[in-house]
Order: structure tokens, then sequence, then C-alpha cells
């Protein structure tokens, strides 16, 4: 008997069925929408946070004061970073900058909680000192006034470029640019607006004010540094670069006082851990998969019995063991196939509703995979029906009632 | 003169195992059987002739003793060859039909030919035409709850036609009918017994016996004439 044949046949008596048919096949259109549905919130959390990675900058490596240790044995030793034990430096930016080949920038950041006021209004924010090059490392974009210049930076100029939310705090709609505010009753003219960049991780990254670093030593004593920014020429050499950064502080002090962060070793250990997340998300999803190939294969039982005559008939007029096998198998595995693809259909239906809400990405493996695994799961319970119906002995079944 | 031998039992037996006890179903059966002939087993229930049918039919295995159908050895085929033959060599009427009743007329007739493996257009040819022969064209696409008990049974009778089988076997055929339709089931075997079929009836109704050339009585899984 031909192939194409036996699925006709299959099709016909599903057909003919179509309620039964249908709820049969919930069980797995639920189970592969919802593989597909937390799958994809698994994937599309990742993305974001990937992404948010990746606007810090993949090439950066982060050196902190003190020594933070990740070992088994110690957890964090040395006290809290930047406190007692801060020896960062603009001199020692400017050391790094110089002394390593791999380093195309070290941006030394300081970081002050302080109050901004303008005529009546006043709001708490943070100041973040640093070079002409913020803008270019950070990828930050002025979008009103202007940037920073070296020479503002070299004479510890009073200018500021403040964040889109403190603007809108001091100023409302008016334009600020030429406007003088007080940062802690320090004097700044406020030379341009930032581009609105939005929270990372959960840190609204618009509130702020910036100037430079030669200000911020000059007007508010500020010797040591909360970090330095290390941009390594590429991506690729930022191991490289992280070691010679080592190995120019450790000149420079007598113990290892600092803590060097690469942003892909990071990347990757977060990364890992939603992956591990979203295959548990899909496994549990996967769960309702299996419990939908159960109802396949009861009403496939139940099918078999129904249809013992029809079996006994067929047998008779010289059906063969494997052609009545595999009716039922393909019977199972349609059934699984049809409930698979619209589950796949309504899974990302249902991604991109939610997709307004939190971020989503439906992934190709989790499709292939919800597919393949209704495809698996048809034959796998559909399997025993139809060596049931296979095995049925004619005579006995012709003369079932 | 006779024509060759087309099935032959030898010492046949079958038994059934029921409760512990072995049920002699069919025991020792010689019966040679000629091409066209037509056939009436008869018998009170319980005497073995479903038993004989279903092994004739190759339904079934015999425990014991040789059965030659179309000159093929039958007692040692494995269900796959089983099947072959139920398909090529014989064909089946039942007393409660045996239609499918999600198929038409057309549909129920073409099922052996599936098997047989032959493609779809033919199929549909050959079914129309037997269907024609049993005087149903107008019926080609009417489902079995649709027809009436006498059509129901010719549009088996066409099924049983459609590989062009040597051997028809009909088991109480006029069983279920009215005696109008029964005589038209009678008539339709006749005819294809005067075209060369050999067949086969368990029945015991005294039309059959009127055409038959010989009739085999059966009591306690033996033959008694």
């Amino acid at each position: 008997m031909e192939f194409s044949e036996t699925v006709r046949l299959a099709l016909g008596s599903l057909k003919s069925n179509k309620l039964r048919s249908f709820l049969t096949m919930l069980g797995i259109i639920i189970g592969v929408a919802s593989v597909i549905l937390l799958v994809s919130i698994g994937s599309g959390l990742k993305q974001y946070i990937t992404q948010q990675f990746e606007e810090l900058g993949s090439n950066l490596i982060m050196v902190m004061p003190g020594k933070i240790q990740f070992s088994d044995e110690g957890g964090r030793e040395g006290g809290p970073p930047g406190v007692a034990t801060n020896k960062l430096t603009l001199r020692i930016a400017n050391k790094i900058q110089q002394e390593s080949e791999y380093v195309k920038t070290a941006l030394p950041i300081v970081t002050k909680s302080l109050v901004a006021k303008y005529g009546n209004n006043s709001h708490p924010t943070g100041i973040i000192a640093s070079t002409e090059q913020y803008t270019v490392v950070r990828s930050s974009e002025v979008s009103e006034g202007r940037d920073i210049t070296k020479a503002e930076v070299a004479s510890a100029k009073r200018v500021t470029i403040i964040g889109p939310t403190l603007k809108e705090k001091l100023f409302a709609d008016s334009n600020p640019v030429g406007k003088k505010i007080s940062l802690a009753d320090q004097k700044y003219t406020i030379i341009g607006v930032f581009k609105e960049k939005g929270a990372t991780m959960g840190q609204d990254m618009d509130d702020m004010a910036f100037i430079s670093i030669t200000a911020a030593s000059k007007q508010f004593n500020i010797e040591k540094l909360n970090y330095i920014y290390v941009e390594s020429t590429s991506a690729d050499d930022t191991v490289k670069t992280a070691t010679e950064v080592k190995k120019i502080l450790l000149k420079e002090m007598d113990e290892e006082d600092f803590t060097i962060m690469d942003s892909k070793d990071l990347l990757s250990s977060i990364s890992s851990i939603l992956s591990v997340l979203t295959i548990a998300l899909g496994g549990i999803a996967g769960i309702s998969l299996l419990v939908g190939g159960i109802g396949i294969m009861n009403i496939m039982l139940v099918s078999v019995t129904e249809r013992t005559k029809e079996i006994g008939l067929r047998k008779a007029v010289g059906a063969r063991e494997t052609d009545i096998s595999s009716q039922f198998l393909i019977e199972a595995v349609v059934l699984s196939l049809a409930g698979g693809l619209i589950g796949i259909i309504l899974g990302f239906i249902g991604s991109l509703i939610l997709g307004h809400f939190l971020k989503t990405a439906v992934t190709l493996w989790s499709v292939l995979l919800a597919f393949g695994v209704s495809a698996a799961v048809g034959i796998l319970f559909g399997f025993a029906p139809a060596a049931k119906a296979a095995k049925l002995d004619p005579i006995e079944a012709l003369h079932y009632e | 003169m006779k024509k060759p031998v087309i099935i032959k039992l030898s010492r046949v037996k079958k038994y059934f195992p029921l409760d512990g006890v072995t049920v002699k179903a069919l025991n020792d059966i010689s019966l040679e059987i000629h091409q066209q002939e037509l056939i009436s087993i008869i018998g009170p229930s319980g005497s073995g002739k479903s038993t004989l049918m279903n092994l004739i039919g190759c339904l079934d295995k015999p425990t014991k003793g040789r059965l030659i159908i179309n000159n093929k050895a039958a007692e040692n085929m494995n269900t796959d060859e089983l099947a072959r033959l139920r398909n090529k060599d014989i064909g089946f009427v039942f007393q409660s039909f045996n239609l499918l009743p999600r198929l038409t007329a057309l549909d129920n007739v073409e099922l052996p030919l599936i098997y047989a493996g032959v493609d779809r257009k033919r199929r549909k040819n050959i079914a129309r035409e037997k269907l024609t022969a049993v005087g149903l064209t107008d019926r080609l696409h009417h489902f079995p709850n649709q027809l009436s008990g006498g059509q129901q049974q010719r549009v088996a009778i066409a099924r049983a036609l459609v590989n062009n089988p040597k051997i028809i076997l009909a088991d109480e055929p006029t069983g279920n009918l009215d005696s109008k339709s029964g005589d038209e089931i009678v008539k339709i075997l006749q005819d294809l017994h005067r075209k060369g079929k050999t067949i086969i009836v368990v029945s015991h109704d005294p039309d059959f016996a009127k055409i038959s050339q010989r009739i085999i009585k059966l009591k306690d899984g033996k033959i008694i004439n």
C-alpha cells in the first residue's frame, strides 16, 4: 500500500470525527504554544540583557578600587571598594592610557551625589566627571548645545552637560543651554544636553550632570577615582588588555588593591545563567507536551477499540499488519503535527501580544524543537495503539460488536 | 471431465484452548474442492462450519494437516503471505455485509484494490465496473446506511470480485435479507458460478441447496456425508 494512500486514509478518518480530533490536538496545541511562548520570554530576557551589556561596550574593562575576590573560599575580601583603600588616581589613569598598546582609551570616572539648583527649582542628582572622551567611550550623544572640548577639560572650566531628566526637572520645556546652574553651590554654565539614554539595569542614565574631571578635582577636591573605564583597541583583545592593565597597576601599587572586570566575562556568565533559565522554562512547558501526547495515545486506543470491526474487515480483504499499523500511526502523527503547527502559530501570536509588555523573542530553535517534539510524540504515543490494531485477530475482530 | 482441484485439505485438525480444555473444532478433515464448483456447507451450530470457512479463507491456520489454496501451501505461510492470499485469491461475502459505514459504495469496493497496490484511477474504474455488474450504477456515491440490505450485500459482492479471485466464500449471505433480496443474491452467486468462480456457501437456505453441486454436512468437527 502506498504511503500517500495511507495518509489519505488517516486524514479521512480524522475528518469524520472533527470535534474529537480537535480536542485530542488541544493538548499538543497548548504544549507547543507554551514551549514557544516561555522560551521566547527567556530568550527575550537574554537578548535584552546582552543588548544592555553591548551598550556598555563589549570591549570595555572596568577597573575598580579595592579588591573584590570572586573566589570560592574567600568570599569578598578587603572591605567595600572605593572607601579607605582607594588608590586610583588620575595619574594612574593616564599611565594606563600611555603604557599599553592595547588600550585605546582609559577613562577616569568620578561620581558624586549632590543637589542641583536653578532658580527656585532644585533636584537631587549626581555628577559624573570625566574627560572629553566620555561621550565617545560611553556612546552618549549631545542633542542640544555642544560637547565639552579638550581645552575646557584642561583648564577645568565651569561648564556642564546635563542629562534630559535633570533638564526636565529644572527647566521643564525651556532651553537650558547657556544658563547657569549650581551644583552643590558651585556655578556651572550649561553647554549641552545629552540625548535620552533611558534606564540601564534599572538606573536612570539621564538624571545626571557631566563636568570635567579637572573641575571635579579643583572645585570639589576629589582626588580619588570611582573607577576607570578601559576601552581596548578591539573586542578580541580584552583579555590581553586586562592582563596589561593589571601589570601596570601592580607596578604603581605595592599590592593588588583593585579589581578588574571584563564585561565579556560577566556577560558570558550571565547569559549562561539565562540559557539555563530558558531551558528550564521550555522543559516545564515540555511536560504539557508529554501530557498532550498521552492524550493522543488515550484517544487512539479508544479509536482502535471502536474500529475493531473495520480493522477485521480490512485484514480480511488483504491488509497486512504494516498497512494497519501505519494507518493508525499516521493518524497519531497527523494529529500531533497539526496540533504542533497550530501551537506554533498560537505561540507566535502570543509572544507578539506579550511583546507589548516585555521583550520576547521567538527563536528558530524553539520552533524546530516544538515541531520535532510534537512529531516524536505522535510516533511515540501512536505506536502502542497502532501495534494493538495490527495484532488484532481478524476473525475475532470481524465478530466484534 | 473434472476440473483441477483448487482447494485441498488433508487430515486437517483445528484445536482451540478453552478454559484449560482443548476444543476440537475440526477433527481430521480431508476435502477436495474443484475449480468452478458450487458447494454448500451445512451443519448445526458448533459443528465447525465457521472454523472450516476461516481456514479456507486463510483467516486462520490449521493446528495440524495440510491446506492448499490455489496451489499454494497456506499452512506454512506467515501473516503477510496469508493477507496477500486473501487479497488476491479469495473474495469474502459476510452475513452482516461488513461495509465500512464512513465510506461510499465506490470506496468500499475499492478497498481490496488499495491493499493490492492498484493506482487510484484504475481502482475507480474497476470498482465502478464491478458495481455496474451487480446493478448499482446509480448508487456509487451512496453510503451504506443509504442503501437497502440487498443493495448493501450487492456492494459487498462487488467488493469480493474486484481483485478477480478464483474463490468466493459466502457466510450466510442471505441470512439478514428478506426473501426477495435473498433471491437476487442467490441469482448473482449462481451467475458468478457460471462465469467460472468457485463458490463455497455456508447456508441453510434451501435455495442454495437447490443450486449446489455438492453439500457438505458437518457435525462435531467431522464431515458426515
